[in-house]
This record gives C-alpha cells, structure tokens and sequence, in this order.
C-alpha cells in the first residue's frame, strides 16, 4: 500500500482495513455463527502472490459479463494476449446467471491492455512489469474502467493474472465484483528465475496432465518449468538423430515425440513460461543404454556414460542439436548430480583409457562435465549444473555456468562470491517431494541468504521447487505441487519486505488457503494448506478455507 | 560386451513387445467396460485429417448440438495424447478411416432412467470411402458408441497417426443395469463447479450414468432454495456455494453427456446445517438433529425444496436420505406423492465417494480407478465378465493409463485406495 506523502486518503484507507483485521479473523475461527458468512471474501480481496505496490479503496464495482477487450500499443495486437483474454474470461465469469440483462448497468464494461512492445521474444530477463488500474469512469477520473499498462505481453500476461483474482463472484446478486476499488497497482518480479521441476523419466506424465501444471503454474506467476526429462528409470523422449534412445521408455505409449515437445513449449510459451530442458549427464543415465548399449561402461556396470568413448559425446552433439530446435530457452540444464565413478575405475576398458589419459574418477568426471558444456556452447546455450560440478572443481568450470543448488543451505553465498549465478533450490525446503516440509518452512526460506553484498545478490537469478517423480505420478502430482508452490512464488516474486512484514503467519496462512481454495476453483488439485504431511486428504469435513 | 550381449537384449526387447502387443488380443481386450458382444479381425486404418460426421437417414434432429458436442469431443481426447504429424501422401489411401456415420433412431433427446442406451459399432477393413458405422436407438446410445470408438483409437509413435488395429470391428453393446451410479458427497467438503464437471467427463469415460449428488448434509448447505433463500446460510462460507443456475448447469453438462442426475436431499437425519438459517427446524438449540418432526413449518419447508429442485432436476427419481436417523419412524411419502416423484427404496448399485476425507485436491484419485471396477460390473453381461483376475488387472491397468493420458487423476491399482505409486515404473505397471 504506497500512499503519495500528500494524499492522506490510501493511509487512511490502510488503518480502517487493518482495523477490520481482527474482526475477520475472530470470525474465521467461528464454525457456525451467521454473522461470519457476511466476512468471508465479502470485504477482503487477496492477491497471490503480493504485489509490489498497491493501493485501493473501499467501493464495490459490478463487472460486465460481457466485457470487452481494447488493445493498444505496438505490442496490443498480439495473439498471445487475445488469447489470455478468452481464457482468463472463462476463469472470470464462471458461474452462470440467468437474470436478466436488459437494464443492468455494469461499472466496468471495457478492458483496456496497452503492450509498448512489439517484441514476443520470451527470455529470462524479459520484462514482467505492468500497472493496473481499476476504477469506475465517471468525470474526476480519466482513468476509465480496467486498464492493464506493461512494456511486454507477458507483463500484461502477469497483469490478466493478477486482475483474475481481484475480481469475485457475488452469491447476492449474482455478478461479478471487484471489490475495494479503485485499484492502483504497480507490479513486478523479485526474481527474473521463478521455476518448477518436473521429473518425467520416473513416472511418464501424458501431455495433458504436463498442460495443467503449467497452465496451474501460470495461476502463481512462475516462470520456468525446468523439465527434467531423463534419468535412469526411463528415456522418453524421441531424439531423430540417435532413433534408439527412446527404446529406454518404459513402453512405446509411455513417450514424447519433438512434436509433443514443441507442442508443449508452445502452449507454456503462451502463458509466458519459458521451457528448460534437462539432458542429466554423466550419471542418472543407465536408460540410455538400452538403446545404444555401448554407452555402458559394461553391461553389469551401467552408470556413469562411458567416458572413454567418442561415441558417447557423439550421442550427446545428437541429442542437443535436436533439442536445440525445440527449446529456444537460452539455458540448458547438463545436470551432472550425483556421479559415482566405480564403474569408470574398475571396468577394464575404460580404467585403461583413465591411465593413459592420467586421470582419476574425479578427473575424468570434470573432464565429461567440461566437454558436454562445450556442446552446449557450440549450440548457443548457457549451461547450467547440479552443484555439486561447483562443489568439486570451481575453477575449472565455464564461467557462464549457473550453479544449481539443491544439496542444502549456504551454496548460493559461496559460488556468487566465486562470481557465479546461482539458482536455490535447497531439499531441506524447496524438494516437494519432501512431503514433511510444511507450507511455513518453504514460504520463510530465502535465496538470499547469507549474501549481504548487493552486487553478489545480483548473481541470484533466483529458485526452484523441485516435483521429483519417484512417489509422484498423474495421479498426484498437483496436489503434491500445491500449495505449497505457491509458498515458493510468493517467496520468488513479492518484496521481501512485503511478504515478510507484521505477522505474517497468521496472514500468509490466511492468504494461502484464500489461493488454495482458488486453485480447487479453478479446477486444480492443490492439497489442504494445515496438514503437516503434504498430499494428504482432509482431516475432515470442514471449510476449503479452514483447512 | 559384443555380439552376444547386443543379442540378448535385443531378444529381451522382442520378448518385451510381445508380452505388450498380447494385451491386444481377444481375452486382453482393452475396452473398458467390457461391450456385450465383441468381434474383431487382423488389419488397421488410419483416421485421416479431415475425420468427419456424417449423420444421413438419422431420424435425430440435434437441434441442441449433443451429438456434434460429442463427437467432437471425442476427436479431442483421441488427439490430445501426442501432436499429429502424419505425412498422409505416404499411406495406403484404401486404408483411410474417413469418418464415422451414425444412424439414430429417436428423435428424441430425453434422459431418464431405463432409455434404451444400446448400440452397434462396426468398423470396416476395407473399401472405397471408409466409415465407421454406429447405430442406436437413442442418441445416448449413441454416445456409449462413441466412447468406445474412442478406445480403440491409438496413437502410433513410427506414423504420428492416429490408427485403429484390428479392424472388421463389429460390437453389439448394451448395459446390464439400468443405473450405474457415482455419489459424490458436496457437504463435507465443498466441491467447486469445474471439479464436478471434471467427475462427470470422467464417468462418461466409463458409462456410468447416474450422478448422485449428495448435496447437503450435517456440516453444510451449500445449495441456494428460492423458497427459503437463508437455507444456504449454513453454507462453510459464503463462496462455497452453488447457485441455482450452477445447479441447472450441471444437471445440463451432465445430460449431454448421458448422465442424470438423482438430487439428495437426506431427511430427517443428517440434517443439522439446515437450522443455520431457520433455526426453528431444530428440535432445540441443544439437539439439533434430526429434523424438528412436531413442527408443520418443516414439511412446508421439505415441499419448498422440493418444489424448487423439480424445476431443476429431471430425474424421475428424487432421493430422500433417511439414513442413520436416531429416533422413531417418520413418515413423509404422503407429503411429497403430489409432486409426481415417484420414490423408490433403491438396492445400491452404485459407488459411494463419502467426502469426509475428500476435497477438490482429491476427489479424482478417490474414484478411479475402483470405479471402474464397479462400472464394469454394472455394464457388461454377467457372463462376459471376466474371471481371470490377472487378465482383470492388465485391462484394469490400461484403462488407468488411458484415464491419466486424458488428464483424469486415477491412482495407481497397487496398495489401498489413492496411494501414492511406490517408486518409479511405467503406468501399466502399477
């Protein structure tokens, strides 16, 4: 809430609704009491995640059903946000009312989304800033009705989003509302990198179900879908130039044709959502080798790749120059996790090739890691790598490398201070997949942490919730993801200030189980915010908003 | 490693898609449920590009757009598991599925109970001007038809196409009961609009046909009564609410897809959030179920109801609850004959989704895939279902699978009802 010094009235406005604070929450806690039916959603507007500046009123506007789109600006024609338009239409005005039309004046009937740009690029980096308006016309304000201002299509993307949860369904007279206008707000990202993982080697995800994460995702304003597409259980994705590499899927249904690949980052693209692909090497690779058997150390030894081998750095130029047609997002995930190199030392060939080439296990890890960059490079990318290339040989890796954290805390402070860019994705607070991690241990959790200096936390691109696969399947991968992905958006786009501020325990929660119960209404799967273990059902009958 | 490991796993790989082109075959049909009458051959066609409906000597008018809604809704869910890429210039033109002709008889579009939903599937192999045929006597039928053309559609990975195996496919389907029902419980926990329609597109998948929807109960009232708007003030909260035109909509997504919809209304037990906003339907203030029998003022209430749901629900079956009710007989047929309901005490055969324990987050993963057993139990003749249980649970698996491609949340077969799958593997492993 940003009040102009000389204009008292937003202050004023910001003591009355903290004022109302305490009603609310006295009255949430109350089963049955008929007085808190009128408190619930009735006078509390909340927007997830915050944003960075905003302030409103006390007015309650009526919004046409029929609302109409005028777009201006360079960027204003673009397809991308026409199409936003029609769906976040459908999300808008769900629920259909038989009352008449005819004679029903609407405060707000037009939607103005005025884009500067023309440029649809979608690059880490690209602006997701816009201003929102929100005010009846009438002759003090030259405003108009809704007005959406951004310098990109996905700032008015970010806008659309933001303006889906600020409108409401009214029970009494079956119209939407906005309720607190008018509306002032300024938004943008905390972090250019706010992402999801997503594990389809140890469970397959059908495309339909890859499209509600991230048309769920877009719900929150995270902007990554890392797709961690291989490992060792299973190789689904088609790759032309090495046809066999897909026989490792667990069975010919079970896999992604390029097709399906482009289909996917398109329809991310479209929600402004970049798409980074992740080829894991030298380890979480024995999938790779039913295929092409000969990227086996030996057939009793299967990970890491063999290293001795031109043949397998050959399969790794293949598989990039495929995918690089498919995946314009500049960075590229080598991943490099976790690499135990037995197979390497005792198996005869390449412990031969390990002599001559005067190397240990870890020397010829570095080395792989180092020569699956360069192909990288060659093909325009910047990698990125599991921490732990960091943690072993700092000095030797492309300087352009973003580490990737995840082993725990204090990584980020260490390779920025080595003058690389980190992404957080600590597993003591970010691995969804850790179903005891409570929604306040992933909304308190910092990529900043333990960095001070501001030109170090620069280097931050920003984090990561990782949805590994092993218990996850189409059948429970959102409600695993939500809420608490959500405790990672907030955490990745709002100020720290904001979302820190007061007690915030008691109004994140409350604010949480408000998006959650959203999420449900929009059809996605997200769990009850308050149980301690994730993905659990509901202790029992109640409230979507006390549980 | 050579020669002999190469050849070993390329044996283990053949062995492999054997094992999986055997489910394909005539006891591992994967069809679910299980039609009547199953007949099927050797070859294969391709759906081309431009798969159309034709509909001559129909007597079927679709004026309400149910039949054109339907098939086109099933070309959607038989693309949307991979991206088409077929180069079609390079197939057999004489293998070309053009399109699929369905011939109606009624030219009525009346759900209720007992409509006849049968009908015949036939699937050519070869010709000129390539279709598939269905025939039905009403156009639910013709939807059942549909749904199994749906299921004998595959995406092939070396063609980007959709094909059909093993044409000549001629079926002859219709259910063994009646009523093949789904409750889903919307009191304990508010169940938003899109996830019940969600349910809905997932029982067509398996023919069931009968949504009932236990609407109140003790916890909450969420339906909005004109007659007596502070009913819905016993509502968890103000949003958590269906309007009475969310009612109609659901009732009519349901009926375009098959599905009637048998209204709850549990009386005089399980009725507590009523007294929220006419708290004189409660005995007293400290005993507050069931229902206050001594007082008039209930039963005009009850024919409130009741009168404003048959302006929305056009089953012919209401159901009355009358379930775990802690005191003496109540009598209320009387009350309730002038409306035309007619009230029957039913044998459940259906499938119950208590919602104690589930909410929107995980309702999906609750009904299937067990429904589905049920579902099959209620469809397919006696005799043809099968006894086998490891040829139950390879075509069980599969249907799992086919219920996650097109985006249903069915949980894995192993471990108790909605478990988490216990480690990595393939769909139709778990």
């Amino acid at each position: 809430m940003n009040a102009d010094a000389s204009n008292p009235i937003p202050t004023i406005i910001f003591f009355i609704y903290l004022s109302f604070f305490p009603l609310i929450i006295a009255s949430r806690n109350l089963k049955h009491s008929s007085n808190s039916q009128l408190y619930d959603d009735d006078s509390i507007t909340y927007i997830w995640p915050l944003p960075s500046e905003f302030s409103f009123g006390n007015q309650t506007l009526a919004v046409d059903p029929n609302l109409s789109l005028a777009v201006s600006g360079h960027g204003g024609g673009s397809a991308i946000v026409k199409e936003a338009f029609e769906r976040y239409k459908l999300i808008i005005f769900k629920h259909h009312s038989k009352l008449s039309k005819f004679g029903v004046s609407y405060d707000i009937e037009k939607l103005n989304v005025i884009v500067h740009s023309a440029n649809e690029e979608l690059q880490l980096g690209v602006d997701e800033s816009y201003s929102l308006l929100v005010d009846k016309r009438d002759e003090h304000s030259i405003i108009g009705e809704i007005t959406i201002e951004a310098n990109s299509v996905y700032g008015a993307l970010r806008g659309l989003e933001t303006l889906s949860q600020l409108c409401a369904f009214d029970y009494g007279t079956k119209t939407v509302q906005v309720y607190k206008a008018p509306w002032y707000i300024q938004d943008k990202p905390r972090f250019e990198y706010r992402g999801l993982l997503l594990d389809t080697s140890r469970h397959y995800l059908p495309i339909d179900i890859i499209k509600q994460v991230i048309e769920s995702m877009s719900y929150a304003k995270l902007n990554v879908l890392h797709w961690h597409i291989i490992d060792e259980e299973s190789f689904p994705l088609e790759v032309p130039t090495y046809p066999n590499l897909w026989k490792g899927a667990y069975t010919k249904w079970e896999r992604y044709t390029m097709e399906d690949a482009s289909e996917v980052v398109n329809f991310a693209k479209m929600r402004g959502i970049n798409v980074m692909a992740e080829v894991d090497v030298p380890g979480h690779a024995k999938s790779w080798g039913v295929g092409y058997p000969d990227l086996w150390p030996s057939p009793s030894c299967k990970e890491p790749l063999d290293v001795s081998k031109n043949f397998t750095f050959n399969v790794i130029s293949g598989i990039l120059a495929d995918m690089r047609k498919v995946f314009p997002f500049k960075l590229f995930h080598l991943g490099g996790d976790e690499v135990h190199t037995d197979c390497w030392t005792s198996t005869p060939s390449v412990k031969q090739w390990l002599q001559d080439h005067n190397m240990t296990g870890n020397d010829a890890y570095q080395y792989f890691v180092l020569r699956a960059q360069k192909i990288a490079a060659s093909l325009k990318w910047t990698p990125v790598n599991w921490e732990e290339t960091f943690n072993t040989f700092p000095t030797k890796l492309n300087p352009q490398t973003i580490v990737h954290n995840w082993l725990g805390s204090g990584v980020c402070p260490k390779a920025v201070a080595k003058g690389f860019r980190c992404i957080f994705s600590n597993q003591g607070v970010w691995y969804l997949d850790h179903l005891d991690v409570p929604w306040s241990t992933v909304y308190y959790a910092d990529p900043l942490e333990g960095i001070t200096d501001a030109s170090k936390q620069k280097l931050v691109l920003g984090g990561e919730a990782c949805m590994w696969g092993e218990k996850a399947d189409a059948s429970n991968v959102q409600q695993t993801t939500w809420p608490r992905a959500a405790a990672v958006a907030e955490r990745l786009w709002s100020n720290k200030e904001s979302a820190s501020s007061g007690n915030t325990t008691l109004t994140a929660l409350h604010r949480l189980e408000y998006f959650r119960c959203l999420l449900t209404r929009r059809g996605v799967q997200a769990a009850p915010v308050t149980n301690f273990y994730a993905r659990r059902p509901p202790t029992g009958p109640g409230s979507c908003y006390e549980q | 490693m050579g020669q002999k490991g190469v050849q070993s796993i390329f044996l283990g790989l053949l062995l492999y898609v054997l094992v999986i082109s055997a489910a394909a075959d005539v006891k591992h049909l994967n069809i679910w449920p299980m039609p009547k009458q199953v007949n099927h051959g050797h070859g294969s066609l391709y759906l081309g590009n431009d798969f159309e409906l034709k509909t001559d000597g129909s007597k079927y008018p679709d004026s309400s757009g149910i039949l054109k809604d339907g098939f086109l809704r099933i070309i959607d869910v038989v693309k949307a598991t991979h991206v088409i890429d077929a180069n079609f210039s390079h197939f057999n033109p004489s293998r070309l599925l053009k399109g699929i002709h369905i011939v109606i008889s009624s030219p009525s579009d009346e759900l209720q109970h007992g409509i006849d939903e049968s009908y015949k599937l036939n699937i050519p192999a070869h010709g000129t001007l390539l279709y598939a045929h269905i025939e039905a006597q009403t156009i639910y039928g013709a939807l059942h038809g549909l749904q199994t053309f749906s299921q004998v559609c595959h995406f092939n990975i070396t063609t980007r196409a959709i094909v059909v195996h093993q044409v000549p496919w001629t079926i002859v389907d219709q259910p063994r009961f009646p009523y093949r029902g789904l409750l889903i419980d919307t009191s304990r926990h508010y169940q938003p609009l899109l996830m019940i329609k969600k349910v809905i597109d997932s029982m067509s998948y398996a023919k069931l046909n009968v949504l009932h929807w236990h609407i109140v109960d003790s916890q909450s009232f969420p339906l909005e009564i004109p007659s007596y708007p502070k009913l819905w003030d016993g509502a968890y909260s103000i949003s958590e609410r269906y309007t009475i035109e969310d009612a109609a909509e659901i009732v009519s997504y349901a009926q375009r897809r098959g599905i009637n919809v048998l209204a709850e209304i549990d009386v005089p037990g399980h009725a507590l959030s009523w007294g929220i906003g006419y708290p004189s339907l409660w005995p007293s203030t400290d005993c507050k179920e069931p229902l206050d029998v001594s007082n008039e003022f209930t039963f005009n209430l009850i024919d409130g109801i009741l009168s404003d749901f048959s302006k929305i629900f056009k089953y012919k079956f209401i159901h009355l609850g009358g379930d775990e009710v802690n005191s003496s007989k109540i009598s209320i047929s009387s009350n309730v004959h002038f409306l035309g309901c007619r009230i029957v005490i039913f044998i459940c055969s259906y499938v119950c989704m208590w919602g104690e324990h589930i909410d929107a987050s995980d309702i999906e993963q609750t009904i299937w895939p067990r429904a589905a057993a049920a579902a099959e139990r209620l469809w397919t003749p006696y005799n043809n279902l099968p006894k086998d249980p490891a040829q139950v649970a390879g075509r069980l698996a599969h249907f799992r699978c086919l219920l996650n491609q097109r985006g249903v949340a069915a949980a894995p077969l192993a471990g108790p009802g909605r478990a988490a799958p216990e480690e990595p593997g393939s769909c139709h492993m778990q």
